[in-house]
């Protein structure tokens, strides 16, 4: 077993950083070690177990130096110890800027130990200024002068005791609130509360081992009433993913592609993030040789999905879904690429391929566009030579025959392939709805319902 | 000889660049981009590295009118998907992609995606974050209004990565400089009954060329498909057909034309 080690630290927070009672630093601390207690506003460490994977204290004090500096919290001092003590002892001496005793922990001042003061200025009149000198001391003698309490401290305090601390506990549920410094006028100036809030959410995620799927990010309005209109309570946007994510970069990249396209109805002065849907995360293997080929951080297909869909909106990026009907314009229909979840990376093509789709050109247009008729032949930029044809197509019986909504109608149709040189190979149609083409007088209708090339 | 002398000893020749990504005006480009072959055979002997660019910027002029797009890419594009994983992203098609046409080249419609979008910044705001999406493998972009400036940030994000990347512009805009690797004026050409498409390139990496190779337009399955259908063309038959065109005769007289 590793020998304990202890980091005290003091950080600068006000009373709004806090979560179920707990402060963010906390939060933020419970990323490096599961031991993490709070003592008269001083965040106690537990680290001997984190050491390993940080290589040594003085990088892992680095990190967590970083991490609460980013997250708005500057570190007043920090302490470091073999007990929990010892470590806040230090921060204290630090904190006063008194320089260190040259022997730690036997030369610490006896007033960083947690007893009586009165018990403090009794012992230096008896000349015993540091832990050593109180050690030094007959237990007895002490224990019946001092009370057995003053013994227990000092014995907690050089580690010959043990000191029993309540470690925080990450809350089963992410449900945090931070009130804003001034109100926000517009809804990218949220972003900015809205990070910490995320970075608090990362730390939730990384204590708990889950991802984020859906986070909910509110805001309340300060005013009832804006402009003598009647506000509602707040504000709200869902954020969701298809993976479950611990990346903060990402949540917070669609965060703010919707709070771009947010207005406030008011000024907003609380922000709320509330953690609705989360799985259990898997972290990914690292590749063990080689580092990814180009060196800039590249997307998944969901972020790439998802960010698009965050801007231009859902129905703006579409998969094709393949429908079972012979009519051109209701054979595939699109939905969104949010929607089909994973993204199906080699599936072979299908082997058969009927004769019908062979013939089918790559590019459709819908709705078909009505060509014109000069000498009763179709005209598109300029005049259309039939190539190949007709390929009859009657189907759609089982619709309303007035097609004129955008469900697709009956379809008594002749397919041609057709040519001219401004246009190139095109699909078009010559529609035999009854009544329409059996009076040798009456003229076809052409559209035009596809391009080849 | 000391090695940085033998350096200046040896002129640089198409083959060993004088200064790294380098090379000979009057070569093709450097052997060492990375290209995939486009299919088409009498396009590749023209082009640098003998296909389309990889990790490049390939911007194609054609005239509004003609649906030319698919007939240029897709031999590449099924070869492409068969090789490797990942979606290829339509940035505004003019029109809507068939996915039954598709899947009969062998570009399963399970595997393209397409992105709408009004404006034009967002449409190259779309095409670079497809860019940057690492399981995109093609992307084809629809981008008539776009400036130079523009079309080079594309090209940068696109040096980052080794996707195929088309950029279709209309006609008009050949006159305009462009800062692509590749630059083509492709139109459909040929015979009413023998397909073909008409490119010329522009601007590559390497000579000048005059030469406008033209591409069996139709190589795979609907040309065999069309062939089945077509009538067979003599000329007396057009001679005929046309002269049922001008008399204004109904169309159902032309039908028996048609091979059964």
């Amino acid at each position: 077993m590793t020998a304990p080690y202890w980091m005290a630290l003091l950080p600068v927070e006000s009373q709004d950083q806090e979560a179920g009672g707990i402060p963010l630093s906390a939060w933020v601390a419970l990323e490096f070690t599961p031991h993490v207690a709070l003592q008269d506003g001083a965040l106690l460490l537990e680290v001997s177990k984190s050491l390993r994977l940080w290589g040594a204290v003085g990088a892992l004090q680095e990190a967590l130096y970083l991490r609460l500096q980013n997250a708005g919290i500057p570190i007043v001092a920090m302490g470091q110890g073999d007990t929990a003590l010892q470590a806040s002892a230090l921060l204290q001496l630090a904190r006063a800027g008194t320089p260190l005793p040259s022997k730690i922990p036997g030369g610490l001042p006896l007033f960083t130990l947690n007893i009586a003061p009165a018990h403090v200025l009794a012992l230096a009149h008896l000349g015993c200024h540091t832990w050593e000198d109180l050690q030094a001391l007959p237990r007895a003698g002490v224990a019946r002068r001092f009370g057995a309490a003053t013994l227990h401290a000092l014995d907690q305090a050089m580690g010959l005791q043990p000191h029993g601390l309540r470690w925080l506990v990450v809350p089963e549920k992410f449900d945090l609130s931070a009130e804003l410094g001034a109100p926000a006028e517009s809804a990218p100036a949220l972003l900015y509360a809205a990070s910490r809030l995320l970075q608090a959410l990362q730390a939730w995620l990384r204590a708990r081992v889950h991802g984020a799927l859906v986070v909910e990010f509110s805001w309340k309005h300060e005013l009832r009433r804006w402009e003598g209109v009647d506000l509602p309570a707040e504000g709200r946007i869902l954020v969701r993913t298809a993976q479950p994510t611990q990346d903060i970069v990402h949540l917070r990249r669609l965060l703010g592609e919707h709070l771009e396209r947010t207005r406030l109805a008011a000024p907003a002065n609380q922000v709320r993030m509330l953690l609705r849907e989360s799985a259990p995360w898997a972290a990914h293997s690292e590749n063990l040789l080689a580092a990814p080929p180009s060196g800039r951080a590249t997307m998944a297909w969901h972020e790439f999905v998802e960010r698009v869909g965050a801007r231009l909106g859902v129905e703006q990026i579409l998969v094709p879904e393949a429908l079972e009907d012979h009519r051109p314009e209701a054979m595939q229909r699109w939905r969104p690429a949010a929607l089909q979840g994973a993204f199906g990376s080699t599936e072979p093509a299908a082997t058969g391929v009927s004769r019908a789709a062979r013939l089918m050109p790559p590019w459709l247009v819908r709705p078909a566009r009505l060509l014109a008729v000069r000498e009763g032949r179709p005209f598109y930029h300029g005049r259309l030579r039939l190539l190949a044809g007709p390929e009859r197509l009657e189907t759609g019986w089982w619709n309303d025959p007035v097609a004129e909504s955008s469900e697709p109608g009956l379809a008594v149709r002749d397919y041609f392939v057709a040519h001219n040189n401004a246009v190139g190979w095109v699909w078009i149609y010559r529609e035999r709805l009854p009544g329409s083409g059996l009076a040798a007088s009456a003229p076809y209708r052409w559209y035009l319902q596809g391009i080849y090339a | 000889m000391p090695s940085s002398l033998r350096q200046f000893a040896v002129l640089p020749s198409p083959d060993r660049p004088l200064v790294a990504g380098g090379w000979s005006g009057s070569a093709l480009s450097h052997p060492g981009a990375s290209t995939f072959a486009s299919a088409h055979p009498t396009l590749d002997i023209h082009l640098p590295g003998g296909g389309w660019p990889l990790g490049a910027l390939t911007e194609v002029v054609h005239p509004a009118c003609q649906g030319v797009e698919w007939q240029l890419v897709l031999p590449a594009l099924g070869a492409l998907l068969a090789q490797r994983s990942g979606a290829v992203v339509l940035i505004q098609p003019p029109y809507e992609p068939c996915g039954a046409a598709l899947q009969a080249h062998h570009v399963p419609p399970q595997r393209i995606c397409q992105v709408l979008a009004e404006d034009g910044k967002q449409l190259l705001w779309a095409t670079e974050q497809a860019l940057h999406c690492r399981d995109v493998c093609a992307i084809l972009a629809w981008l008539p209004q776009v400036e130079a400036a523009q079309l080079r940030r594309l090209q940068v994000a696109a040096s980052e990565r080794s996707t195929l990347l088309w950029v279709f512009r209309p006609e008009e805009e050949r006159v305009r400089p462009s800062p692509a690797a590749l630059r083509l004026l492709v139109q459909s050409a040929g015979f009413p009954s023998a397909p073909a498409l008409e490119v010329q390139i522009l601007k590559r990496r390497g000579p000048p060329i005059d030469k406008t190779p033209r591409l069996p337009g139709v190589q795979s399955h609907w040309a065999e498909a069309l062939q089945t259908v077509l009538p067979v063309e003599t000329q007396g038959r057009r001679a005929q057909e046309n002269d049922a065109w001008a008399s204004g005769e109904p169309v159902r007289t032309l039908l028996r034309l048609v091979r059964p």
